[in-house]
């Protein structure tokens, strides 16, 4: 695993079919890694809800579906969109180098940084 | 996975018109000897109907469309007589701790049952008295502790504001029916209701009645159904019901595909007549056991 500062190399962008979302886990910690409509990008992979990991979720769209009770997040801003997932969900900002992606575990407003 | 709104809204349609027909031969049947039996067909799909959509959209899985399938979900759980939130969050919390005693909320009355208890349920008792029980306390803000562990603080006011919507829109209809002097809605909605309800606490009682406590295996502490088409119409195929615990984001169209899947890892399903008889089985058993330990 590469990290340049704090960003942390975390796949290329190919791994991630469209409308799909892959885990990643680094330090300790699982993230959910995104190619939603909009774009790449990278939420905590736990639902603020239950504690189901998102990375086992539907994508659709820009929405995020929790595989264990459907509570629904908005996948760029992290915001809850369904219950019963009612609280927001920590959103990382993600960079695009060619086709190498990198996520910052210092978590911000989720903006695509390419 | 893909989900749908063309699948489900051709069975919604076509329920619609089966009950639509049923309705039929229940007005038409009013003053006749075929009085009875037409009240109990229409009720008891039109029950069944109203709480397995109402289950089924609040898992969201139905329609593609989120605003579709959230209409729904107010509508059904309307009629149903519980408030959307509080349908949503004691339902997540059935799924985490399915048949786990004191956790599972959905469980509606103490482990191990009683004969009592059973006869509250499948008469509608104890699914009317909790339905005003939780109407009245919840327009007035005041929550039991069972319904405070599973629900955020934050989504407290929305609940307490969704359940005086509700009243309202209840209290409406019967001042409605006052003032215009009608009794639609007893002939065309109460009485077929609670004519019907318990072959719907019939289906909902099979579920998990007398199935294992404490374990973490759905498939010892949920029961499916034998599939019958025809149910499964006014089920929306929830027959399925160890499926749907172990993969409740799978919609229930594809829920006949699951059980494709995983049939030779899942017990026998039963009839419904089965597994009611099953049940007070377990309970006899279980009973006498009891006895011969004391």
């Amino acid at each position: 695993m590469e990290t340049t500062n704090d960003w942390i190399r975390v796949c290329t962008t190919t791994d991630i079919d469209s409308e799909d979302v892959l885990r990643f886990d680094f330090a300790g910690r699982a993230y959910a890694i995104f190619n939603a409509k909009s774009g790449f990008y990278a939420t905590a992979d736990l639902c603020t809800h239950g504690g189901a990991h998102l990375s086992d979720g539907l994508v659709m769209g820009d929405i995020i579906e929790c595989p264990l009770h459907q509570g629904r997040f908005h996948i760029p801003t992290g915001q809850a969109k369904s219950p019963p997932a009612c609280r927001k969900l920590r959103t990382y900002p993600i960079r695009i180098e060619g086709n190498e992606l990198y996520m910052s575990i210092d978590p911000q407003d989720g903006k695509h940084e390419s | 996975m893909r989900r749908s709104n063309a699948v489900p809204l051709r069975r919604l349609a076509l329920g619609l018109i089966a009950l639509g027909f049923f309705g039929y031969l229940y007005t038409s049947a009013i003053g006749s000897r075929w009085f009875l039996p037409a009240l109990f067909l229409f009720g008891s799909t039109l029950s069944l109907t109203v709480y397995s959509l109402s289950h089924e959209c609040s898992h969201g899985t139905v329609f593609r469309s989120h605003w579709l399938n959230e209409t729904i979900f107010w509508l059904t759980s309307l009629l149903f007589g519980q408030e959307v939130l509080y349908r949503r969050y004691s339902h997540a919390a059935h799924h985490t701790h399915t048949m786990f005693v004191g956790y599972d909320a959905q469980l509606p009355f103490p482990q191990p049952a009683k004969l009592k208890a059973y006869l509250l349920w499948y008469t509608g008792i104890i699914y009317h008295s909790q339905f005003l029980r939780i109407l009245f306390l919840h327009s007035l803000g005041r929550f039991s502790d069972k319904t405070r562990s599973f629900t955020p603080p934050e989504e407290l006011p929305r609940m307490i504001r969704n359940t005086r919507l509700f009243v309202v829109i209840y209290g409406a209809a019967a001042v409605v029916s006052w003032y215009f002097s009608t009794s639609v809605l007893l002939w065309i909605w109460l009485l077929p209701k609670l004519a019907g309800d318990p072959v719907m606490l019939a289906y909902a009682g099979s579920q998990h009645f007398e199935k294992e406590e404490n374990t973490t295996d759905l498939r010892r502490s949920t029961r499916s159904l034998r599939p019958n088409w025809l149910v499964d119409l006014f089920y929306w195929n929830m027959s399925f019901h160890i499926e749907h615990h172990l993969y409740p984001t799978v919609p229930f169209f594809a829920l006949p595909k699951l059980n494709a899947l995983l049939r030779d890892h899942l017990p026998e399903p039963m009839g419904i007549l089965s597994a009611t008889g099953n049940i007070f089985h377990q309970w006899w058993v279980r009973t006498c056991r009891q006895q011969v330990a004391d």
